[in-house]
Formats: C-alpha cells, structure tokens, sequence
C-alpha cells in the first residue's frame, strides 16, 4: 500500500514536474522565435569544433583558473551523478536495488561516490568564492536565485549520501570504506537508528532528493542556470564568421523604414538565445573598460535587462506566463503582462537600455572573448546605435559632424581631401601615389589618421621608410584614398560605411592592388574581414605582420642597440579581433637592447585604449577616461617607453603619459618607429 | 496648421578651394551642401513640425543640382519641396531679381512664417531675407537666435553683434536665422529614403509670371579674382618688442583684421 | 554735382568709425560731391553732425522721432524713406553692421534698387564707381557695379582707411533737423541684453583669442582676457587647457568642441594637434604664440612669434591699446 502510494506519489511530481519544465522551457523558445529568422550561414564543421573545445573542453572557463577548474568538474560530475539518480530513483520502489553491473558495480559506486563528493565540494567553493572571498565579479547579481543554486545542489549533493547511507542501515549491510566512504560515514554516524529506523529515514531523505531534483529542475530555465539549456545553442548559432566582423544591412529594400533594432523583436532570434544563455557570472563586465572606468555601461546587466524585457514582452505577446507554478508567481510583472495586467514598453532604447550605456562601448570585444557561453555583446549593441543613428535621428553632436566631414572630405576632421597625400612631403621620390606608378607589390594604405594626424604622419612616414629600406615596391592612392568607414559601421551609420567600401574598393580595383599593408588595426580588421563581403579580393596586412616577415627574410637588419624597456599594449583590433600579438613581439625582441615587459592585461586580455567604436571622436565625460586607467597599468612597470601598433592606440597613450605628466620620462612610440631607430 | 515656408539654397561645402577659371567660379569636382545658415532655417522648421501641427515647404531658386539639397532637406522633416530652375532664367540675376522671384513663389503657398538663413557662404551680402520681406509687406527680423510661437505671434532673441535682443511681432513674420539657433540634424538612413518619395516640384522662372522688368538685375559683377596667395607663415624676429609692435602693425594695416 | 547721402550710425554715445570711413568712401567714389550725412535719433545729435563735418560731410541731416531712439526695422525704414525723398541723394552709403544688414536691403526694395553689401573698396573707373566685395567667406573677391538706378552700398568697418590728414575740425556743415511722421511699427523690442565682457559667442566672433596649456593654469588665462577686451576678442582655448582645468569646457574649440571661422584667430601657447585645427583651421588670419618653435601650430599660422605668451600677450595688449585708442569704435 505505501509503495503505491509512493510510486503514485512520485509520478505525480515527474508528471508536474515535467510538465512544468516543458512549459517554462516553450514559453522561451517562443519568446525567441518572436525574434527574426536569422539569414546567417555558420559553418558546421567549425562550429562542430566549437562545441567540443568550448563545451566539452570547457576552455573559455579557464580564464579564471579557480572557477574553470570548479566548473569543470560540475560540469562532468553533474553528468555523472545524473546516471547515478536513476538508480536512486529505482531504490525507491524497489527495494535494494542496484544496475546489474556484477562485480563491477562496486567501481560504479565507487565513481558516484567521488563524483558526488567533488561535486559537493565544487559547490561549496562556489559558494565560498562568492561570499567568503567576495570575488569582485560574484557581487554584481548577488541574488536570491544566486543563493538557491548552491542550497539545492548542496542537499542534492548530501541528500545521495544520507539515501545510500540510509539504504546500508535499512538492508543492514555495513559501510564499504573503499568503494562507498562517504555513504559509509553516514552509515556509521547514524548505525544506532536501527534498520526500521534506516527505513523510514532513507525514505525522508529519498523523497528530499526527489523534490529538490524536480523543483531544481523546473527552477533551472527560470534562473541563470538555463544557460544549462541554451549555451550550447548559443555555441553553434553564432555569428558566423571571424568575430570582426558585423553582419551587414540590406538597404535595396525600399520599403524599409527601420534600421537597426529598437525593438527587442527586431533582433535575429540566434541574437535572442543569447539573452536565456547568460550565466550572470560578471566576467565580460569585469574586464570591460567602460564598466572599469565607471561609465554606466556593464555588459552583464545589458544581456539580463534585455533578458528581462524579452519575458515580459514575450509573455505580453503570447500570453505565456513565464514563471512557473504561475499560480506561486502570480505577482510577477512577467506573469502579469500574460494575463494583460501591464502595460509593457516598447522602447527598448530609454527604457531597457539607455543610449549612454550603448555610446559608451569601444566595441573591445573583451566582453565576448571572456564570455564562457559565448554571449556576443557588441553586435546588438551596434545594432541599436544603428536604430539610433540611422532611424531615430540620435545621433550624438560629435558624431554627425564626423559623418559629414566623411561625407564632404572623406577623412573625420574636413580637411580638404586634397591635402590627404600631403604627409608625404620630402619623401615623394621613396612614396609614390599609384596614379605616378602602376609598378607596386604591396597598396600602402595609409589611412585618415596616417595622412592628417600629425602625431599619427610620423608613423606613416617610419613605416614608408622601412619599406624602402628593405627594398619592398609599394604606392600609396594619394588624394583618392578615403576613410575606411570603420568608424562608421561602428558607430552605427551602416549606410555610410557601404558607400565607403564600395567608393574603396572600385578604387583598389581600377588600380589593380592585390595587396594592401595598413598600419590601423581598425583598416585592417575592416578590409580583412568586412570588406570581401563587399567584393574586395586582396590580401590585407598590417604593417607588423610584414615588418617581421621582412625581418625574419633579412631584409630588415635592426642592428643598433637601444637600451630600452619597452611595455607593449595589445590593441584591440588587432589582438583580440584577429589573433595578431606575436608579430609586434618578434619586432620588438629582434632589437638588440630593448627589453620587453608584458603588462598583467595583456594579449586576449590586453585592456582597450578607449579610442574604438567610435569613441575617439567623441569626449569621454563619465568616470575615469579610459586611456589614464591603462597608462597607469603601463607606467606601473616603470618602463622607458610605450610601444603601440596603431594610431589611436598611440595617440590615447601619448595622451594618457602627457596627462600623468610623464612624457618625458615615458615616450610612447609605434613598433615601426622603433624599429626605424635600430637602424 | 501653421504654414512655414523655408527660402535655402544649395552652396558649396564650407571647406572647399575656390578656383576660378574664365571669370567664372570652377563647379567642378566641388561638394555641394545646403547653406549652413539656411539649415539652421529647416531646422527650426522642422523642429516646431515636431512641437504643433505644422506643413513645411522648402524652396530654392538654383540650378537643377540644387534638387539635392532640396532632398536633404526632406530627409531631415520637410514635407514638400519646390525648385525654381535659374537655368531658365537666362542670365547671372542679382539679388534685387532673385528677391522678386523668391516674392513670387512666396505668394503661390499659404504662410503664417517664412525662415531663411541669414546669409549665404557663397554671396554672403545678407539681402535676401529683409527684401523678401518687404516684396510681401510683412515684418522681419534677421538672425534668430531663438524662436517662440505663441498666439499667433513669434517672440523671438535676436543677436546684435554680440548683443541679444527680445523682439516680438505677428504672425505672419520672415525671421533669417543665426548661428546657436539650433544644431541642424544630420539626416538619418530612414529620412533620407523616405525623402526620395516625398513631392518635390520644378518650376521654371515663366510658371511664375512676373513683371519681366523686375527680374533685371541692377548691380552686375564684371570680374572675380583670388586673394593674393597666402605667404607661407612667417615666425617674426628680433626682439621681443619688435616683433610685438611689427605684428600689431600687420594684424591692423597689412591684413585689417583689427 | 553729385549727392551723396552717408547714413551715420551712433553706437554707446560714440559715432561709429565705419560712418566716418563711409564718408571717406564717398570721397572717393566722386571728386567734388556734396556730401550729405544723416543721423537717426533722439535728443541732442548736434555732436554727430559736427564730427561728420570735421571728416567731410557738407550737410547733415538729424532725423528726429522719439521711436528713433532705438534701432527697429520699420521706424528706421520709414524715417529713411523720409529722408530720401527730402534729399534725392544720387547715392547712398552706409556701413555694413547690423543696422546697415537690416536697413539697406529693406530700403533698397522699396526704392527699388540693386544694392551691393560688404564691400572692401572702391574705384572710380571711367566714370563708373566699382566696388569690390568677398565672397566664399573671403576665398575669392567680386567686383560690382551698378547697372540701372543710383549706387546703394554698404562698406565692411576697417577697409577704408581714414587719413588723418583729411580731417579738419575747423570745417562746418549745414545743420537740419527733420522730424519724419513714424507710424505703425510691426516688430516690438521688447528687451535688450547686453553681452558681458568676455561672453562673445566664439562662433560668430571675428576675433578669437585662444589659450592652450601652455597657459599653465586658471589665472593665467588672465592676460588673454585682457589682450581681448582691448582687441574685442572671443576667447576660446584648447581640449588640453579645459581637461587641466585651467577653464570651462564651454570655451573649447576642436572636433570635440565648438569650430569657429573668424577673422583672425591668436593660438596662445596651443601645440597644434589636429584635433584642435579641426575647429579652427578656416580662420581667416592665424597666429600663434609658443615658446617651442617645432609646435604643429606654426605650420599652419600665418605669422608666429616663438616666446613665451606670458611676455609676448600683455606686449601686445598695450600696443594695440595704443593703436586702437586713436580710432572710435
């Protein structure tokens, strides 16, 4: 009679339990189809890649070592422990039940036991790392579903030993210290209850497990721990794609009226995935220099207030009620917007998110490369600054003036665009323009900063004497280079941007380049990634990449010594968007002399300059300015010298030292200029 | 409705090289921009659009590659546009001709404000605005740097070389507007689309059926030329008070900046 | 002989030196004309008159109505319409300010005749009068003349020297008054703010003094507001200057700032960077005070004194002080 009132019992909680699961995983999959169809094409086989390094593997976890380790072994034992919850199931109905393994049951037992264990532990470390040892990145979404999650796998955990330990006494076996230990404990601790007494309390404590099994399973999709469910999805339906690059905009419709997204339905519904996949763990808010520098930007908070949005506005729409026992949840403002009892809004820029927030990105992509589930930041926030910049018309004063002198001039300050080759001067017989010779290898494309920056002309004019030294036959386009048009697609202004590529492009190919060198990692990015979608064809290189082949060829001989400590920073668009750090290294440590010291940001980790997305033309008026806050991670090295691989790079550092006061004793100068002095 | 005209005219971008070529401006290879003065007019326009129930029309005389500028001015709110081809009136009309032009394109459309820019980068005499004015007998006043409608009267500040002053009338009124009255919008993807569907009228200088004698010019230009070529810059020398008094003596006598 | 009528204008008690350089004009444009000056007002003008005697005028004309006491279009219009059918001037001269901006246009489309604005001379060739004029912001000169109908111009303040030579202040003109009937004025002056020392829109300014970091520190900027208030300077300064604090953002010029076209622009201790050019390369005239001689900004000056501002700005305060306290405006 109780066995069946205990199977009735427990199907009744797998059949709710079930069926509460199902409901609150189909109420977000609908949320997400609210989403658009996505016209993304990733390739498989590189995504199948993905998923056994980043899920499997666990890899990106590893960027902090502790917590990787911890989650590593989550991760398995949780799969583990999951085999072992059938049998445990199955105990309680049948009585001493155990999978017929034979003899090798005891090396079944003896894996659930340690595993279990590990998994005990891991927990508590979690628990201790957030609470005890107040990581700094645990503290941001410090909440009561935070809380819940260690409680309920900490009595899972405990409740496997207490059954099994319960179990021995009841069948009156004794502890197996070597294949069962930790049930073994329990059995000792408590051998005096008696077998009736082992009875009654492996039954209390059975039914604990089973409860808090199902309830946590109904509580995962409604907590951060759905990323269980969705981070997976997340890793195979990425942008395809290097991770440069932005998905473009098709503007030969001419009925389209809204461009950009801001409506949280305009997002592609792989965009949308990403909100359920957060895990809230703080690591991209932790490394992202806005976030650091006290701007309102935090990335975390971005994904979970959009998070938020999508369940309230998904559930106004489908009149889905999201949490779940809804009758337990009724308050809930979600559950409410179900019934129709509140009213949601459909400003997602104002009212979600705030465009200060989403002008305060440098598009780093530290977020993203942080992000164990593969959570991408920085194309939905460009995707709103082109709903502000190209629907609503809010575009910030500074900006609209850099358009319009791109527009006018083809560079971000006006200046007239037949000055552009100027930079050159005294030097035209080493740099001639392709419209004086058609007799080149490499398009020296030398970009706006290159031609007009005065600080920046200096490097084009090393880099062009490098190239002559080592005998390289190249041209520059002169007057009819214009802007990438980086700055543009990553402020928002897509429109521009394409106008630009293809106004580059016709010109690469009316003069024949089928190799470009740059010394801007933004022009690099852009022409390597983002333009051959456009129809560009050429190989792209960026000037340290052809410095150290021309170096390791022996066409570049450093032979003078320097006697100088140099720091390198990484800049973001060439380190963290395409992989480039050991190239400037090579440079750097083929100079006799020079010894280079590596800050504690550097490489994947190498904090932004502040000048990216954008930023460089704008002011910096929230917090701390970025660029002080990386000077400072250089000068704590007391080196003698800044190195740099790109222009605003070079120019936000020089900047910062003069803003220390140090620019004197600290120079700040571009891997080519270096290079030059060597010679 | 309020019914607000908006007078602008298409001029080269205020960065560009003038060259001269046969005594007449070289148009080629130039960027064309609405006048800055007169966006500051469409502007404001579209901004009281944006307040109260309004109709905006923009208005050029010019050639027929003014219609782009005419566009931008759509994408950035105006409602209709009206170009009045000036290759078909014949010869280089002075502002004395333009403003009976202006004055009878003015009276086809209904008015309760009329906004034009101050002055314009390229002539620069600022005459457009109160001879317009007084063709249709309606008060003026020129560089608005600040605009208020308020029963049927505009209050507007306006600046006086440095110095503000508060001046109201009623409607309807010719304000020409000023630098610091707003900060024109830079037209978005959307408005720019929207733009190319919205009416855009070309009339010729006959479909206006003026008095043929008042549109010959009075004043004539006979002949252009640059300023002296810009001397490489000199760092002055001698002592200290030498070079102080020789560069005061430049500043005043030389280049009249003072 | 011909009648030339010179609209005066009085402003802070004071006539304003462009009248004065009007009349000069008028001088030159016919040999021998009577000269007719006019001045708008209310009260005793009687000074004026005497003042444009000494300079040449051989009649003057005070036109008095208590709405003449302050400028508004259609007061000043109909009082000038009134003095026009009184004098039957062959010509009509005035300065281009904001009062001549507003009045000669309105008056020219009532008279209906051309008018030619800010000119910067005059030559009288083969008995026709040709006026030069810039356009393009000054990239470029014009030279007008009237084709129907008497000449109309306004002359731009400063371009037409006075000689001192010419000024006699023993010479006496004939004195009338005339008192016009003012009716209905449209436009209603309610208020009138006068700007603060120092508070010129850097803008619309035609002279800009400017300070970079070489100015050290928030008293320094001291000696630059002086060098202004005596040259009737904006002062603006450098993103370098307004991030160490030395003044207020609202003063910043450059990409990220406020981008300025005057006529003369002094770079006080101000290195150059590009970013700063950006809002400031299109003045017309600029120079550049620092004490380092390679500073990008002397590439792009037109005169440049290498020293120190703090030596070379109060020179400069007092030379011009001398210079400009011989002149009246």
């Amino acid at each position: 009679m109780l066995s069946l009132l205990n199977l009735l019992g427990f199907l009744a909680v797998v059949v709710y339990g079930l069926h509460l699961f199902f409901q609150v995983v189909y109420s977000r999959y609908k949320f997400i189809q609210l989403g658009k169809a996505s016209k993304d094409e990733p390739d498989l086989k590189e995504r199948i890649g993905d998923f056994l390094v980043n899920v499997f593997g666990q890899r990106k976890l590893f960027k902090d070592k502790k917590s990787g380790l911890m989650h590593f072994i989550l991760f398995y034992t949780f799969f583990i422990v999951q085999i072992g919850l059938l049998e445990i199931i199955l105990k309680g109905f049948i009585r001493g039940y155990e999978f017929p393994l034979g003899a090798a049951h005891r090396y079944f037992s003896l894996i659930q036991e340690w595993a279990t264990f590990l998994m005990l532990l891991a927990v508590l470390y979690g628990a201790y790392r957030r609470y005890g040892e107040k990581v700094t990145r645990l503290q941001w979404k410090r909440d009561l579903k935070a809380a819940v999650v260690y409680a309920a796998l900490t009595v899972l955990t405990v409740t496997i030993f207490l059954s099994l330990g319960f179990e021995r006494i009841m069948l009156e076996r004794p502890p197996d210290w070597i294949y069962a230990p930790f049930s073994g404990a329990v059995t000792v601790l408590f051998a005096g209850v008696g077998a009736a007494g082992g009875e009654a309390l492996f039954y209390a404590s059975w039914w604990v497990h089973i409860l808090t099994v199902f309830s946590f399973m109904v509580f995962v999709p409604q907590s951060k721990q759905a990323h269980e469910l969705f981070a997976m999805f997340n890793v195979v339906f990425r942008k395809p794609g290097p991770a440069g690059r932005l998905r473009k905009i098709d503007f030969d419709d001419e009925e389209e009226e809204e461009f950009g997204v801001g409506r949280i339905e305009n997002f592609t519904r792989r965009q949308l995935i990403d909100l359920y996949a957060c895990v809230e763990c703080g690591r991209c808010t932790n490394m992202c220099p806005a976030s650091g520098t006290g701007k309102s930007l935090s990335p975390m908070h971005l994904i979970t207030k959009m998070r938020d949005h999508l369940t309230v506005k998904g559930a106004a729409v489908t009149s889905r009620s999201p949490w779940m026992p809804s009758y337990l949840f009724a308050n809930a403002a979600a559950n409410r917007a179900a019934r129709g009892d509140l009213e949601v809004t459909e400003s997602l820029i104002g009212d979600v998110v705030t465009a200060e927030e989403l002008w305060a990105c440098t598009t780093c992509r530290n977020c993203e490369d942080q992000c164990p589930v593969s959570n991408e930041h920085v194309d939905k926030i460009i995707d709103m600054r082109r709903y502000l910049v190209m629907t609503r018309g809010d575009t910030p004063p500074e900006l609209s003036r850099v358009y319009q002198n791109i527009e006018r001039q083809g560079n971000p300050w006006g200046l007239h665009r037949s000055e552009r080759v100027k930079w050159r001067e005294g030097m035209e017989y080493i740099v001639p323009t392709v419209q004086e010779t058609s007799d080149f290898e490499y398009l020296f494309f030398v970009g706006s900063m290159g031609s007009y920056d005065n600080r920046s002309i200096k490097i084009a004019r090393a880099f062009a004497q490098l190239l002559h030294i080592a005998g390289v036959k190249f041209a520059i386009l002169g007057n009819e280079e214009k802007n990438s048009g980086d700055t543009a697609r990553r402020s928002g202004n897509e429109f521009l941007f394409q106008q630009l590529a293809a106004e580059n492009i016709e010109t690469f190919r009316k003069y024949n380049v089928s190799k470009i060198v740059t010394i801007c990692p933004h022009t690099y990015n852009t022409f390597k990634n983002e333009y051959p979608e456009f129809g560009l064809q050429a190989e792209v290189w960026h000037h340290t990449e052809l410095l150290a082949k021309l170096i390791r060829e022996g066409r570049i001989v450093p032979g003078k010594s320097l006697e100088r400590t140099v720091v390198y920073h990484d800049s973001c668009y060439l380190g963290r968007y395409n992989g480039v750090y050991d190239p400037p290294r090579e440079i750097l440590k083929s100079i006799p002399g020079i010894t280079l010291l590596e800050m504690k940001r550097s490489r994947e980790n190498s904090m932004c300059c502040g000048a990216g997305g954008g930023l460089m033309w704008m002011e910096d008026k929230q917090g701390k300015r970025i660029n002080i806050e990386r000077v400072e991670q250089a000068l704590a090295l007391s080196p003698s010298l800044i190195g740099s691989a790109c222009p605003y790079c070079l120019t936000m550092l020089g900047d910062g030292t003069k803003g220390k006061g140090m620019e004197k004793e600290v120079g700040t100068l571009d891997i080519a200029e270096i290079l030059l002095q060597s010679l | 409705m309020l019914n607000i005209l908006v007078f602008m005219k298409q001029t080269f971008s205020s960065e560009e090289i003038v060259r001269i070529d046969n005594n007449q401006i070289v148009e080629s290879d130039v960027q064309f921009v609405i006048n800055p003065y007169d966006e500051f007019a469409v502007e404001e326009a579209v901004l009281i659009k944006e307040r109260e129930d309004a109709e905006v029309t923009v208005v050029t005389f010019g050639p027929q590659r003014s219609e782009t500028a005419l566009r931008t001015a759509l994408a950035m709110g105006a409602d209709k546009a009206v170009l009045i081809d000036s290759d078909t009136a014949g010869a280089e009309l002075d502002e004395y001709a333009v403003s009976h032009i202006l004055a009878a394109a003015a009276r086809k459309f209904p008015f309760d404000l009329i906004l034009c820019g101050n002055s314009t980068i390229d002539g620069g005499s600022a005459q457009t605005g109160p001879r317009l004015a007084e063709l249709l007998d309606i008060p003026h006043v020129m560089a608005v740097t600040k605009v208020e409608l308020l029963d049927g009267k505009a209050i507007v500040e306006r600046d006086v070389e440095g110095d503000t002053e508060k001046i109201e009338a009623a409607l309807p009124v010719l304000l020409t507007t000023q630098q610091g009255l707003n900060e024109p919008r830079y037209p978005t993807t959307a408005g720019n689309l929207k733009a190319k569907r919205k009416p855009l009228d070309i009339l010729s200088v006959a479909d206006l059926a003026v008095d043929a004698e008042l549109i010959k010019s009075k004043t004539e230009r006979i002949e252009l030329a640059l300023p002296k070529p810009k001397k490489a810059g000199q760092i002055l020398s001698g002592t200290l008070n030498e070079q102080v008094k020789q560069l005061a003596h430049l500043l005043v006598d030389v280049e009249n900046v003072i | 002989m011909k009648k030339v009528l010179v609209f005066a204008e009085v402003k802070d008690g004071k006539l304003r030196n462009v009248s004065l350089e009007a009349v000069a004009a008028a001088k030159r444009a016919y040999a021998g004309c009577e000269i007719i000056g006019a001045v708008f007002g209310d009260g005793d003008l009687k000074p004026f008159a005497e003042t444009l005697a000494h300079h040449g005028a051989d009649r003057v004309f005070l036109v008095l109505n208590p709405a003449l006491k302050s400028y508004t279009t259609d007061a000043y219009t109909q009082a000038f319409m009134n003095l026009v059918a009184e004098v039957q001037p062959d010509a009509i001269l005035m300065g281009h300010t904001a009062i001549g901006k507003d009045l000669a246009p309105k008056a020219a489309a009532r008279l209906r005749l051309g008018l030619i604005s800010d000119c910067v001379d005059l030559k009288s060739e083969g008995g026709e009068i040709v006026l030069t004029r810039p356009i393009y912001a000054g990239k470029a000169f014009e030279k007008r003349k009237v084709t129907d109908g008497m000449l109309f111009a306004t002359i731009r303040s400063n371009n037409f020297k006075l000689d001192p030579a010419h000024i006699d202040t023993g010479r006496r003109a004939n004195i009338i008054e005339l008192r016009p009937e003012i009716k209905q004025l449209r436009t209603i002056l309610k208020e009138v703010v006068r700007k603060t020392s120092g508070a010129i829109d850097l803008t619309e300014a035609k002279i800009i003094v400017s300070g970079g970091r070489g100015v050290k520190s928030e008293q320094g900027f001291k000696v630059l507001y002086e060098l202004a208030e005596v040259i009737g300077a904006g002062v603006g300064a450098s993103r370098g200057a307004c991030d160490a604090k030395f003044c207020d953002y609202s003063m910043q010029i450059g990409q990220t700032g406020k981008v300025v076209t005057p006529d003369l622009y002094i770079a006080c201790g101000i290195s150059g960077a590009i970013q700063h050019l950006a809002g400031m390369s299109n003045s017309r005239i600029i120079v550049a005070i620092n004490t380092d001689p390679e500073a990008p900004i002397f590439k792009v000056a037109d005169y440049g004194i290498v020293g120190d501002l703090f030596e070379v700005v109060p020179l400069l305060t007092e030379e011009f002080r001398a210079i400009l306290g011989n002149r009246r405006d």
